[in-house]
C-alpha cells in the first residue's frame, strides 16, 4: 500500500508539472501576391506588438523565407496585438492587406484562443532588382575581369531612368587572424526601362593586378532613380575572390 | 502513516526535479592590451569551439564591449575547448595570446569543471579611426555641406599614405511602412600619417537640394591603404537628415 501510495503521488506530482498554462496563439502564411502565390523570393519577417495601455510594445518576431512560409507565435499572453510583415523588396503591410499604420487590424485574444490570420499576400516593390549574377567568383594573381548580370524590373507604368550601382566591400585577413573590411569600390550604369518592363543589363568589375592576394570582395547591386534616391534594398551578387 | 508517506514521495520527485544537471563553465573578461587595461572601446565578442575528432566546432558565443567586459559559458559538456576573441579594431586572438590558430591553448573540461581564463588582452589595429564627428546631423531642404572629422592613428615605425572614404548610406520611407535602404555616395581624401602619429583630418559632404527630403543618410568612415586594401573596420560616425 505504501509503495502504491509512492507511485501514485509520483504521478500526480508529474502530471501537475504536464499540465499546459493557457496561452494564446496567432499563426498564419506569408507568401507572394502574384498567383501562383510562392514563398516570398527574398526573407522577409513577421513582427508582432502587443497593446499595452495607450501604446504598443514589441511582442515576437518570426523570420519568413522561400521555403519557411509559416509563422506561429505560442504562448501569448490574452490581450490586444497587430502583426507587421515585411520582406526584402517587397512592400510592408500591416495584418490586415494595408500599408498604413493606423488601418492596421487588432486582434483581441482571449488567454487560449489561436488566431489563423490565413495567407498574408506581400507585393513587390514596384522597381527593383532580380535575377543577378557574376560570371565568375574569383580572378587570377594577374587580375581580370567579372560581368555582373541583372534584371532591372519596372512595374509602374511610366518609363524610368535608373541608375544600378556596383559596390564592392573587400575583405582581408591580416596578423593571422584579423579579418578587417570595408567598402572600397564602386561603380554605376544608367538603364533605362520601359513602363511595365524588365531590361536585362550588364556592368563590369575590373579587379588589377595591383589588388593584393587573398582579398575577398562582397558584390552587391543597389538601384536608385538617381544618385540620391534609394528605390530598392541592394541586392547580394556573390563574392568576387582574388587568388594569389 | 500513509499521509506522511504521501508528503515524502512528493519532496522526493520534488528534488529529483531541482537537482541541477553537471555543466562545465569557461569565463573570463576582454580588455586592452595597453595599461590602465580599460574595456574595449567598441565591440567584442568571445566565440568557443568544441573538439569534434580532427574538427573544431563552434560551440557558442558571447558580446563584450565598454559596459559588459566578462564572458561566461555555462553547462558545457565535458570536452576540449578553445577561444577565438575579436574586437572591431583590434588584433583578433585565440587563448591563449596568440594570433595563429596552430598556437591556440586547448582547455580540456571534465563534466562539472568551471575554468577561469581570466583577462584576454587584446591589441589595438596599428592603423585605424578614432573620435569621429559630424558638423550637423541636418542638412535644409536647399542642401548643404557637413564636415566629417576624424582622427587617423599610425602606430607602426613607417610613415604611410592612407585613404580616408565616407560612404553615405541613404534610407527612406516608401509606400507608407517601407523602408530601403542602399549606398549611394562615397567621398574620399588621402592622408599622410607620420611614423607613431596620429593626424585629423575632414571629409566634406555635400548634399545638393536635388537629394530627395526625408531620407537619411548613415555616414560610416572607411580606411584603406589604397582603393583596394582595407586597414581597419569601417567606424560609424552618425547620420545627416535631409529635411523637407
Amino acid at each position: 500500500m505504501k509503495k502504491y501510495s509512492l507511485f501514485l503521488s509520483a504521478i500526480i506530482v508529474l502530471a501537475a508539472f504536464s499540465f499546459p498554462s493557457q496561452a494564446a496563439t496567432i499563426q498564419g502564411r506569408v507568401l507572394e501576391q502574384a498567383p501562383p502565390h510562392n514563398g516570398l523570393a527574398t526573407y522577409g519577417r513577421a513582427t508582432l506588438y502587443r497593446k499595452s495601455g495607450t501604446s504598443w510594445n514589441y511582442a515576437s518576431s518570426a523570420p519568413i523565407s522561400a521555403t519557411n512560409v509559416s509563422f506561429r507565435f505560442q504562448g501569448l499572453a490574452a490581450g490586444t496585438y497587430y502583426l507587421r510583415v515585411e520582406g526584402y523588396n517587397y512592400r510592408t503591410e500591416y495584418y490586415n492587406n494595408t500599408t498604413l499604420y493606423e488601418n492596421k487590424t487588432e486582434m483581441t485574444l482571449a488567454a487560449d484562443d489561436t488566431k489563423n490570420v490565413g495567407n498574408i499576400y506581400l507585393n513587390p516593390l514596384s522597381i527593383r532588382l532580380a535575377n543577378a549574377s557574376l560570371s565568375t567568383h574569383n580572378v587570377p594573381a594577374a587580375g581580370g575581369r567579372v560581368i555582373a548580370t541583372f534584371d532591372v524590373v519596372n512595374d509602374t507604368a511610366v518609363d524610368k531612368e535608373l541608375l544600378v550601382m556596383i559596390m564592392l566591400e573587400a575583405k582581408r585577413t591580416i596578423h593571422n587572424a584579423t579579418i578587417v573590411s570595408g567598402e572600397l569600390q564602386g561603380a554605376s550604369k544608367s538603364v533605362t526601362v520601359p513602363a511595365h518592363s524588365t531590361v536585362t543589363a550588364t556592368k563590369a568589375i575590373d579587379i588589377p593586378e595591383t589588388v593584393p592576394a587573398h582579398t575577398r570582395f562582397d558584390v552587391n547591386l543597389h538601384l536608385t532613380q538617381d544618385k540620391w534616391w534609394p528605390q530598392a534594398n541592394p541586392e547580394f551578387l556573390g563574392i568576387i575572390y582574388k587568388s594569389p | 502513516m500513509r499521509r506522511v508517506s504521501l508528503l515524502l514521495s512528493v519532496v522526493i520527485v520534488l528534488a529529483v526535479f531541482c537537482i541541477p544537471v553537471q555543466g562545465a563553465t569557461i569565463q573570463g573578461s576582454v580588455l586592452e592590451a595597453k595599461a590602465p587595461h580599460n574595456p574595449l572601446s567598441r565591440d567584442g565578442r568571445v566565440t568557443l569551439y568544441k573538439k569534434s575528432g580532427a574538427e573544431w566546432v563552434y560551440a557558442s558565443g558571447a558580446s563584450v564591449d565598454e559596459t559588459d567586459t566578462t564572458f561566461a559559458f555555462s553547462d558545457l559538456a565535458a570536452g576540449t575547448y578553445s577561444l577565438f576573441v575579436t574586437g572591431d579594431d583590434y588584433v583578433s586572438e585565440y587563448y591563449n595570446n596568440t594570433t595563429l590558430e596552430g598556437e591556440r591553448t586547448e582547455i580540456s573540461l571534465a563534466a562539472d569543471d568551471t575554468y577561469d581564463a581570466g583577462n584576454i588582452y587584446l591589441r589595438e589595429l596599428p592603423f585605424r579611426l578614432v573620435n569621429p564627428a559630424l558638423s550637423s546631423h541636418s542638412v535644409p531642404s536647399s542642401g548643404g555641406t557637413v564636415r566629417a572629422t576624424v582622427d587617423i592613428v599610425n602606430d607602426t615605425a613607417v610613415e604611410t599614405t592612407v585613404l580616408v572614404r565616407a560612404v553615405l548610406t541613404a534610407m527612406r520611407t516608401a509606400f507608407n511602412a517601407t523602408y530601403i535602404r542602399t549606398i549611394h555616395q562615397c567621398g574620399s581624401r588621402t592622408v599622410t600619417v607620420p611614423a607613431h602619429t596620429t593626424v585629423s583630418t575632414t571629409v566634406s559632404i555635400v548634399i545638393p537640394g536635388s537629394a530627395s527630403p526625408d531620407v537619411d543618410y548613415n555616414v560610416r568612415l572607411c580606411l584603406g591603404l589604397d582603393k583596394w586594401r582595407p586597414l581597419s573596420q569601417s567606424l560609424y560616425a552618425g547620420y545627416i537628415a535631409k529635411l523637407r
